[in-house]
Parts: C-alpha cells; sequence; structure tokens
C-alpha cells in the first residue's frame, strides 16, 4: 500500500494519537476512516459530559453526542482550518442541544397512567455494566446528583458559556465563536452563571463528607492520569 | 478596590486572563476582605466538583454511533441528496400546527364552492352530457362554464391524468390516457381504480428495487474501502491503495 493518500499526497500517518485535532479532521477529509476513529474516542466523553449536564439524560445526551460526531463526519468537508475543531465540533453540539431543550419546552408533560407495580419485582431493573467499577461508581455519584442539580438550576443561556468554559475550558473568544454572541455578553454571562453556581453549591460546600468524596475522585484520577 | 471590581477580577484570574499588573491590587484587596477571598474559594472548589464529577458515556456508545453513521450514509446515499436535516425555525411549528390547517380549510371551502359544488348540481341537472360537452371544450387557460354562466368556472388549464377505459376520448401514452377536464378522474370506473393499483404497486416495487441496489452499491464500496481498494468511477476501475 502506498505511504501517501491518493487525494492530497499528504503522508499517511502510523500513530493517530500524536496528531492534533486539525491534522486528525483533515485526514477524514481525505476519507480516512481511522483518523474518524481517533477523533471519536477524543472526543466523546467531552460532548457527553458537557451535554449530559445540559439535558440531564444520559440517553438523550448520548443520542445528541453521537449525532453531532455523525454530523462532524458527514460535514468534515465544511470544516475550514480557520477555527479549532473543537471549537467547530462544540458549535454542532450546542446547536442540536438547544434544538431539543426548544423541543422540550414545546412538548406537553406527560402523566403516566398506569398503575404502580404491586411489588418490587415488577420493577425492571438495569442490567449491570460488566466494565464499571461499582466502588467508583458510588463514590462520586451523590456528589455528581447534587452537582448535575446545581448545574440544571443555572437558566440555560447562562449554562451553555458557563459549561463551555468550565468544562471544555474553552477560551471567550472560543465560546464568542461557539455561541454567536458578544464577548462581552459571553464574559458577563459566565461571571453570572459561576455566582449563581456558587449559590447552588453553598450548602455542599459545608457538607465535610462531599469534600473528601471530591478528594478522593481527584486523587484517583490523578493516579489513573 | 471595591468587592465588585475584585469579583471581576477574580473571575479574570480564575480563566487565567488577569493582567499581570491587576495581581498585586487583587492580592491586597483579597488580604483585607474575607468575603472575597471566601468567593474566590468556592468558586474554585465549584469548578473542581465540576471537573471531577464529569459523566461518561455507556460502553456501547461507539457501536452505537457506527450503527447511527452507517444508517444515515445509507440514507444519504438512497435519497442522492447530502445528508442534511431542516433547520429549526420556532414559528415554523405555529405555522404548521394551526396556519397551514387554517389555510387547508380555507381552500377546501374555495374548491368546494367554486368548483365541486356547481359540478355537482350540473350532473344532477344534466348528466353525463355536461361532460362530453366540456371534454371538446379548448383546454387553455379558466374557461366559462356553459351551463354556469353566472360564475367562473375553474377548469384547470393543463391536462388531468386519467386511465385507459374512461371512456372519454384522449391521447394515450405507455397504456395512460390524458383527458381534458377534471371530470375523468371525478367519474373513474372500477376498471380504472384497478389498473391505478396495478400501477401504483408496480412503482412501489420498482422504487424498492432501486433502494436496494443503492443500498447494496454502499454496502459494497465500504467493503472496498476496508479492504483498502477504490473504485474509480470516471474509469469503472478498481484500484489497490
Amino acid at each position: 500500500m502506498s505511504d501517501r493518500s491518493p487525494e492530497s499526497g499528504r503522508p499517511r500517518p502510523k500513530v493517530y494519537a500524536d496528531l492534533r485535532d486539525e491534522e486528525l479532521i483533515a485526514l477524514v477529509q481525505d476519507g480516512q476512516k481511522r483518523a474518524y476513529d481517533e477523533i471519536v474516542r477524543r472526543f466523546k466523553g467531552r460532548l457527553f459530559s458537557f451535554i449530559m449536564r445540559m439535558v440531564a439524560d444520559p440517553v438523550e445526551a448520548e443520542e445528541i453526542a453521537q449525532d453531532t460526531l455523525i454530523r462532524a463526519y458527514i460535514h468534515a468537508d465544511k470544516y475550514r482550518e480557520i477555527a479549532k475543531f473543537s471549537t467547530w465540533l462544540f458549535t454542532i453540539a450546542t446547536n442540536l442541544v438547544r434544538n431539543q431543550v426548544r423541543k422540550k419546552k414545546r412538548q406537553p408533560y406527560m402523566l403516566t397512567l398506569d398503575p404502580a407495580p404491586e411489588n418490587d419485582d415488577q420493577i425492571p431493573l438495569d442490567p449491570p455494566d460488566p466494565v464499571s467499577d461499582p466502588t467508583r461508581m458510588l463514590e462520586g455519584r451523590e456528589l455528581g446528583e447534587l452537582i448535575a442539580k446545581a448545574t440544571a438550576q443555572i437558566p440555560e443561556k447562562y449554562r451553555i458559556p458557563f459549561l463551555l468554559r468550565e468544562v471544555e475550558q474553552l477560551s471567550y473568544e472560543e465560546i464568542q465563536q461557539v455561541t454567536g454572541l458578544k464577548l462581552g455578553t459571553v464574559r458577563s454571562r459566565i461571571n453570572r452563571a459561576r455566582n449563581r453556581f456558587r449559590a447552588n453549591i453553598k450548602p455542599l460546600l459545608k457538607n465535610e463528607s462531599l469534600l473528601e468524596d471530591l478528594e478522593r475522585i481527584e486523587a484517583r484520577c490523578e493516579s489513573e492520569d | 478596590m471595591r468587592c465588585g471590581k475584585a469579583q471581576t477580577m477574580i473571575n479574570l484570574e480564575l480563566d487565567g486572563i488577569l493582567p499581570p499588573e491587576q495581581t498585586p491590587h487583587l492580592d491586597e484587596h483579597l488580604m483585607r476582605c474575607s468575603e472575597c477571598r471566601e468567593h474566590r474559594s468556592d468558586l474554585e472548589t465549584g469548578r473542581r466538583m465540576i471537573l471531577a464529577t464529569a459523566a461518561e458515556p455507556s460502553d456501547s456508545f461507539e457501536w452505537k454511533l457506527q450503527l447511527k453513521l452507517n444508517q444515515a450514509l445509507q440514507e444519504a446515499a438512497a435519497s442522492g441528496l447530502p445528508w442534511q436535516e431542516t433547520p429549526s425555525r420556532p414559528w415554523f411549528g405555529w405555522f404548521r400546527s394551526f396556519g397551514l390547517s387554517t389555510a387547508a380549510g380555507l381552500a377546501l371551502v374555495l374548491v368546494m364552492t367554486t368548483w365541486v359544488l356547481p359540478d355537482g348540481l350540473s350532473r344532477m341537472n344534466g348528466g353525463s352530457g355536461v361532460m362530453a360537452e366540456r371534454s371538446s371544450l379548448p383546454t387553455s387557460g379558466v374557461t366559462a362554464s356553459a351551463d354556469h354562466s353566472d360564475r367562473l368556472s375553474l377548469q384547470p388549464a393543463s391536462p388531468v391524468f386519467s386511465f385507459k377505459g374512461a371512456g372519454a376520448p384522449g391521447r394515450t401514452v405507455g397504456g395512460a390516457t390524458f383527458l381534458s377536464g377534471n371530470d375523468s378522474w371525478l367519474a373513474g370506473s372500477p376498471d380504472n381504480r384497478r389498473s391505478f393499483s396495478a400501477l401504483q404497486s408496480e412503482v412501489t416495487r420498482l422504487r424498492e428495487l432501486l433502494d436496494a441496489s443503492r443500498l447494496e452499491n454502499v454496502r459494497l464500496m465500504a467493503l472496498l474501502e476496508r479492504n483498502g481498494v477504490k473504485y474509480l468511477e470516471g474509469e469503472g476501475v478498481l484500484h489497490q491503495e
């Protein structure tokens, strides 16, 4: 097999993990499917985490994250290196999230009239995940739920730039590109969201056991890195 | 320095964009303001909490993605159009749910009052003679009906599609007859309906066959790609990479 891509004549890389995001998408544009696999590997967690904090539903969050990655593949030819690839990708994700949130607002609230199961045996259980470590899940679960709740209470228009900054560490300029807002608006919305978030987590900051949990999680993450 | 300004500077500091010359001013304020110290500490802990509790996708994420991607590519190939969704338009939801149904209702009333009802009445009065008389009329533009001289009848200017055996004279193309006027399809015989449904099912069968061929084409192209073989469409040859 040739060492060069037939379309562009670019050298065919052996290790995709060493490449920048922008180099990977250029290879996808050349039709190299394995470069796309690397993009998926890099971004699936980040996208899922960001979207999850916006829609607060893991199934929905996965679907939107997958749709984002599908769009990135199908419209790869539309990406130009005038912006970072991550900015482009999060713009797609943000638009999909906004559409979803808007769609949800339009849907009326449905109340189920099914009778409650007679006993607990009738309640379907989620199949156990063979890979996940149960102790690890329990360790951060309470803190995770409380933080998800505190985040969900921030109004959507503040939450998007806030999460792009806090979770994705995008710069103000990148957030401006993703959201289409003015730089000053981005800054003020992030500041407002931070103040709201601070007010929401204030009771948690006095909870010693949660703070210990936080330290344990951080220590575990550091050791994994 | 006021606390408001100090808190703005704390935000800039958190984002790593506080100009270095302003750092001593902020530090000085924080030395003597416990409230701002607490503010900064809370924001830092909040950020740590967010980062530490990042959710992870399920293990099935990637194969589900692969499945959806294949489906999207097949749909794009089958439709022959680039894969895209219609952009979301908030006003369109209202238009679709209310505006369109109102417009459709009004159009129906208009058609009933100016087109169908007069015809129905004329049929009751004059029977099939009206149809024979009308099909011999020239079909250009809107024509005035002889039996309704007090109003304009909205006869379609273009020929209406009908089928062989409709009983009225017309141009026959591929087993189907094009007739002038609109009465032929309003008064379709059972034979016509049978021919129509047979043709419809044939069209459906051919469309399915075409879709299946397109899917097969996509599958084969994917197989070639996986094996490092490229199909050079212009030349109609396979090329080993």
